[in-house]
């Protein structure tokens, strides 16, 4: 580490004696800001339970409601949207997202989540923001009772 | 200063190398994803409409009077194999207090046509009941004999939802 900065220096040194030959000089600076997109979601996971509290007499479907998670965004490039989607191909049962209160861009309609990405912000721009992600879980008493992991990602792209 | 070495020259390199490809290094990622559990457990929701049903007889009865009455029962559950079962929280309830369900329920369970309800002693009216939600007319009829007492009686009737 010693030899290192040595190096250094010794180069440094070299560089200053041949600027003091000349009374000015020039050279190109190139500042190249390439695509920038970053994502991120409050927290790793979320639970959602059905329980016998979520059962209304006579209704076939159940549902419980998660507001807990943020999500925030910044992206240097204009025409981008945020897409939504879960790893599950066939689910046991339905669940949909959508934003609340995005500071930029605008929410697209609640949306049943599949393997397909779908659109869940739109016309970000190049902003940064946040918004809360709503999902709804709902249950069919004909579907009986079980569980569902999903694996959800949500992705900056090209609008 | 003394001459460079071969270990000289091969931090150069490294150092050189870092700076090369230091505008390379991966920028932050533009998705994110999050694991989401969606747990639905067994549950079981029932109300009667209408709790309170009232008989009414003649003031100078024949030997025997029957009156009847009816009530909505909504159900909703999640599990299969289930049954419905009614008992009378009176231990000596006065006449005989029959219970049966209007509607054809065959698609959902096995309906008993009628139960008489003669002490607590739950009685099932709907047996091996599949997942479902819905409701049913509940038909209630009440025999008095002459020789019994009149008298105004509240009877209270429990409707259950357990496995079986």
């Amino acid at each position: 580490m010693k030899t290192l900065s040595s190096i250094a220096i010794v180069l440094a040194v070299n560089l200053s004696a041949a600027r003091a030959q000349f009374s000015s000089a020039d050279h190109s600076v190139t500042v190249q800001v390439t695509p920038i997109t970053v994502l991120q979601v409050s927290s790793g996971s979320v639970n959602l339970n059905i329980a016998g509290g979520n059962a209304v007499a006579g209704e076939d479907a159940m549902s419980i409601v998660d507001q807990s998670t943020s999500l925030l965004w910044g992206s240097n490039s204009s025409a981008k949207k945020i897409s939504i989607s879960s790893n599950l191909v066939a689910p046991v049962f339905t669940l949909k997202a959508v934003a609340l209160n995005p500071t930029q861009g605008l929410a697209a309609p609640e949306a049943t989540l599949a393997s397909t990405p779908a659109d869940f912000l739109i016309n970000i721009g190049r902003s940064t923001g946040s918004c809360v992600i709503q999902y709804t879980g709902i249950a069919l008493a004909s579907q009986g009772t079980g569980t569902d992991a999903h694996t959800i990602t949500l992705t900056i792209q090209t609008q | 200063m003394k001459p460079l070495t071969q270990r000289h020259y091969r931090h150069i390199v490294l150092l050189l190398m870092t700076l090369a490809f230091a505008p390379n290094l991966p920028s932050q990622s533009s998705a994110a994803s999050q694991i989401l559990t969606l747990q639905v457990q067994e549950l079981n929701s029932m109300l009667v409409a209408g709790p309170k049903v009232r008989f009414q007889f003649e003031r100078e009865p024949t030997d025997e009077q029957r009156a009847t009455a009816s009530s909505t029962f909504i159900w909703t559950s999640n599990a299969d194999s289930r049954k419905m079962a009614v008992s009378c929280q009176e231990a000596s309830p006065a006449g005989k207090l029959r219970i049966s369900i209007r509607e054809d329920l065959s698609t959902i369970g096995i309906v008993k046509a009628e139960i008489e309800l003669v002490d607590p002693t739950p009685l099932d009216l709907i047996r091996a009941a599949e997942k479902s939600a819905g409701s049913c007319t509940v038909e209630f009829s009440v025999t008095l004999k002459r020789s019994m007492d009149r008298e105004k009686k509240m009877m209270a009737v429990l409707y259950t939802i357990t496995s079986g």
